[in-house]
């Protein structure tokens, strides 16, 4: 018997699957993305030409005016400005001609027009007909015949241009709306795929793996649940009869005391995939919210209307906060699965609240309720994966639930702007709340067979909280509030202010649309969602937790430098480094704290001081946008991005030190 | 559902699951696309209408007082059938009321989505707007001194966007069904080889675990385990602890 070959014959089958289902996902989605790309780059010049064809007759229209009141078109003044104003109504325009009928040209307004041999060759659009489009000197025209007002013969002809760049721009927007449907897509289907097969495949043959490796070890007991496809559920269960000592009845409804019924793997699968639902369901107001909140904003107790408007999303996030302090007690008392059912609980009615909501403190309580239900649900998937996931591999259990996070940060944003386009504001708000309720009925569904311990749960309630001093313990624990102060808070900090007040104010100004201002700053997530779990698998291998702190603040803080170099590219850059360090930064220092903080742990558990370190981070955060303001306002944006990148640094700097003196303590032999 | 039958189902299922939603979506963001197109359009026609509106009121003709801003009104509606509507509104005091046109009456006030729309954006240049018969443009009047005193609305039949909408679903459906049924068709036996390692043998161990389950419960020696195969994962996996199993003591405690 060769435990590893099974292990290595499972982990080939998973690959298997994995590559039919994603490579005919891929092949299926990047084809159709192709396809709908060619077609639209194909016809959106025609689509766009509609408007050309509505400007050109209505310029047409006013020479026609001018020469039915008498007055020759030798002698009309002002074409020119009346084509300047058009073309500033319409940026996309490139250019506009008028030519008599004689084909010369009387007036002409763009930043370079087409040779005239070029204008007269093109098809003219007939009135009443859809446009005709030609190409003249690289843009696509529209040429419209411009008649005299009582019917007579031609006066000449009007021609509109359509800026060749703005058609690349409107076509970089639509492929990334296609771009971002394959996206989606294939997030959600990939989710879905790893869920059938973990829990159909992999799953029941990890149950398999984990008792022969039981019975190998002397511990002859049955499997403790059968479950997946039928075959393998069906040998599961007369493996669990085979492995019951005689008399015992059906082995496979055995459980062990305090033990997971189901395999670790697929247990961190199920939450994984409760997390995505709830913050799918939850980021689907995110895209819609701030205009949402307009709506009810009417100013009260004399405060402004941006201040108003702020309040939704600061109640939302500090009740998270709080949440997630008053968390522990809960957690030794109640189960994951009772306390994320209880944060979809609560989540849904903020949801529904926000959608029923006929004034702004009503969407105020709503956002508070959501927002309760977020810390909630946070801590409690935490804490969960965190419970079943190995301890050597903490930095990847916390690195799938960053990426997670962050996947369905990108999914829910996405189709919640397009619900609400399609269901109104209300109408999406009562759909994020029923996608919140699927995934409380589907952790209702999966998180029963989670390996927590009820009676020490029991147990550690009833020993009540402990005392304020081992607070204070805490605090005065020099690595721990190192690793909170010198990374998770500037870090933290950095984060929030770059990215939602900083990075879009900056693009704004260099003249960036929203749409790519939206694409600059979704990097970021992307970065986060792809690179967190890859990079988490290697520090938890090598054992690079403090390293990595380290080395991700660097980068991050490298990035925000770049600004000061190149206007252009520097937001991309320090958005994608952010993206990078913070992905080596994050999951690691989650997975430092028990390192860090083992007696304090001993004395308060782990949920508390997690919980302490996760406040700790967050609260400050809402200084973010206050101090960026005020550091964009006094030294302009790109000293401002320096000035936190700066401070990142440095503060990477004396967690080093901090860490290495922690290090060397614990090895010196008097320890 | 039987792990071959059940890994077929989940990838095709999977597969024509996500060619709907690509097709869906990407119908979704086509038809907001066209919304959008289609009010930049109007617009322009918009625009024009409104600048002589503007060009009255610097001359003192209040907007209710303006009889050539109907004619214009009637002429952009002739020369444009996709144009349903065109709403004149005045402002009077905090609010906009309608010009008589027809099927409304004087004095009727602006619609409260359209108002809410202003107040979203009280420095547009233009809002967005709908109602069941179509979608438009809400276009300010302002006077000399730059202050909107009244509202110009142009609704378009919504059918406008339909012919477009139809022609790329009808793409959509078309080349989804190009793509995904051969990919369909190949993915069957895809997912069997995927999966071919490990129901190839599953049968003979599960009937082989019925068996030993079986001869223990009637206190028979138990059955050896299959003979192995190359490439055989169930064997890797469960052969040994059978063995284990196979060999412990009466009474089943544990054999360390």
């Amino acid at each position: 018997m060769s435990q590893p070959a099974g292990v290595a014959a499972l982990r080939r089958i998973r690959w298997h699957v994995l590559i039919a289902a994603i490579g005919g996902l891929l092949i299926a989605g990047i084809g159709s993305t192709i396809l709908v790309a060619e077609r639209q780059y194909r016809e959106l010049p025609v689509v766009l030409a509609a408007k050309q064809l509505a400007i050109a007759t209505l310029l047409g229209h006013e020479i026609e005016q001018a020469v039915a009141v008498g007055i020759p078109l030798d002698k009309l003044r002002g074409l020119d400005d009346l084509y300047k104003e058009a073309r500033r109504d319409n940026p996309e325009i490139g250019y506009i001609a008028f030519t008599d009928a004689a084909g010369r040209v009387v007036a002409t307004q763009g930043r370079s027009i087409p040779p005239t041999v070029e204008l007269l060759a093109l098809e003219r659009t007939p009135p009443g007909s859809a446009p005709r489009l030609g190409d003249a000197g690289g843009f696509s025209t529209v040429a419209v015949p411009v008649a005299a007002a009582s019917g007579g013969a031609a006066i000449g002809d009007i021609f509109v241009g359509i800026d060749p760049d703005h058609i690349r721009r409107l076509i970089k927007d639509r492929l990334f709306d296609v771009v971002t449907v394959l996206v989606v897509t294939a997030i959600c289907a990939v989710e879905l795929v790893l869920l059938l097969l973990d829990y159909g495949i992999t799953g029941p043959l990890r149950s398999l793996e984990s008792w022969g490796a039981e019975v190998l070890a002397g511990e002859l007991r049955p499997p403790r649940r059968a479950f997946g496809f039928r075959e393998l559920h069906d040998l599961l269960r007369a493996t669990a009869r085979a492995a019951a000592p005689p008399g015992s009845g059906d082995g496979a409804k055995s459980r062990v005391p305090g033990g997971g019924v189901v395999p670790w793997q697929l247990m961190v699968r199920f939450i994984r995939v409760g997390l995505f639902l709830f913050v799918l369901g939850d980021t689907m107001s995110s895209s819609f919210l701030p205009i949402f909140a307009r709506d009810l904003a009417t100013p009260f107790w004399g405060l402004t209307r941006d201040f108003l408007l702020s309040l939704p999303v600061v109640v939302y996030w500090l009740i998270s906060a709080i949440a997630q302090l008053f968390g522990p007690p809960l957690m030794e008392r109640y189960s994951h699965r009772a306390l994320f059912v209880a944060g979809v609980g609560f989540s849904a009615a903020g949801m529904a609240g926000a959608a029923l909501a006929g004034d702004f403190p009503t969407l105020l309580a709503a956002r508070g309720l959501a927002g309760l239900g977020l810390g909630l649900a946070f801590m409690t998937c935490q804490a969960a994966i965190l419970t079943h996931v190995p301890k050597e591999l903490r930095t990847l259990g916390i690195a799938t639930f960053t990426g997670t996070f962050f996947l369905a940060t990108f999914c829910g944003t996405a189709l919640g702007g397009i619900a609400a386009q399609q269901l109104g504001f209300r109408g999406a708000l009562v759909l994020s709340a029923a996608v919140v309720l699927i995934c409380g009925a589907f952790v209702i569904g999966t998180l029963g067979g989670s390996r927590e311990r009820p009676m020490q749960k029991v147990a550690a309630a009833a020993a009540g909280a402990p005392a304020g001093n081992s607070y204070l313990r805490l605090a005065r624990n020099g690595s721990f509030a190192s690793l909170l102060l010198f990374c998770a808070v500037p870090n933290r900090m950095f984060n929030v202010a770059f990215l939602l007040y900083l990075a879009p104010l900056y693009l704004f100004s260099l003249g960036d649309t929203k749409a790519e201002i939206g694409r600059v700053v979704s990097l970021y997530g992307i970065a986060m969602a792809i690179l967190a779990p890859a990079l988490a698998a290697q520090v938890d291998r090598r054992k690079l937790q403090r390293a990595s702190v380290v080395v991700g603040s660097l980068i991050c803080a490298l990035g925000a430098l770049a600004v000061l170099l190149d206007r252009e590219h520097g937001i991309l850059i320090a958005v994608a480094t952010m993206g990078i360090g913070q992905a080596m930064s994050v999951p690691s220092q989650m997975s430092l704290i028990p390192a860090l903080s083992g007696r304090q742990i001993a004395n308060m558990g782990l949920p508390r001081v997690m919980s302490v370190f996760r406040v700790g981070e967050r609260l400050p955060a809402f200084l973010g946008p206050m101090v960026a303001a005020s550091l964009a306002g006094a030294f302009g944006f790109e000293r401002a991005i320096a000035a936190f990148g700066a401070w990142v640094a440095a503060s990477a700097v004396i967690l080093a030190l901090v860490l290495r003196a922690s290090r060397a303590k614990q090895e010196s032999p008097a320890e | 559902m039987r792990v071959k039958l059940a890994v077929v189902v989940s990838a095709v299922g999977v597969l024509v699951g996500s060619a709907l939603a690509i097709g869906a979506l990407n119908s979704l963001y086509f038809r907001s696309f066209l919304i959008d197109t289609y009010d930049a359009r109007l617009l322009a026609t918009a625009t024009s209408v409104r600048d002589v509106y503007a060009e009255a009121l610097a001359l003192g003709v209040s907007i209710g007082s303006f009889a050539g801003g109907q004619r214009v009104v009637d002429e952009t509606l002739a020369s444009n059938r996709d144009i349903e509507e065109i709403a004149v509104y005045e402002s009077q005091g905090a609010q906009y009321v309608a010009l008589p046109r027809p099927g409304v009456g004087l004095g009727e006030p602006l619609p409260t989505a359209w108002a809410r729309a202003m107040q979203r954006e009280p420095g547009a240049q233009f809002w967005p707007i709908s109602d069941q018969r179509g979608f438009g443009v809400l276009v300010p009047i302002a006077n000399t001194f730059n202050k909107t005193v009244g509202l110009i609305a142009f609704i378009q039949d919504a059918r406008v966007i339909e012919r477009p909408r139809q022609q790329f679903d009808r793409f959509l459906l078309e080349s989804g069904l190009w793509i995904t049924v051969p990919l369909a068709i190949l993915l069957v036996p895809l997912a069997i080889w995927a999966v071919l390692p490990l129901v190839r043998l599953l049968p003979s161990w599960g009937r082989y675990a019925e068996e030993f389950a079986a001869s223990v419960a009637a206190g028979r020696a138990p059955p050896e385990p299959p003979a192995p195969q190359g490439g055989d994962p169930l064997g890797e996996l469960l052969a040994e602890p059978y063995r284990r199993l196979a060999a412990r003591p009466p009474g089943g405690s544990a054999a360390r």
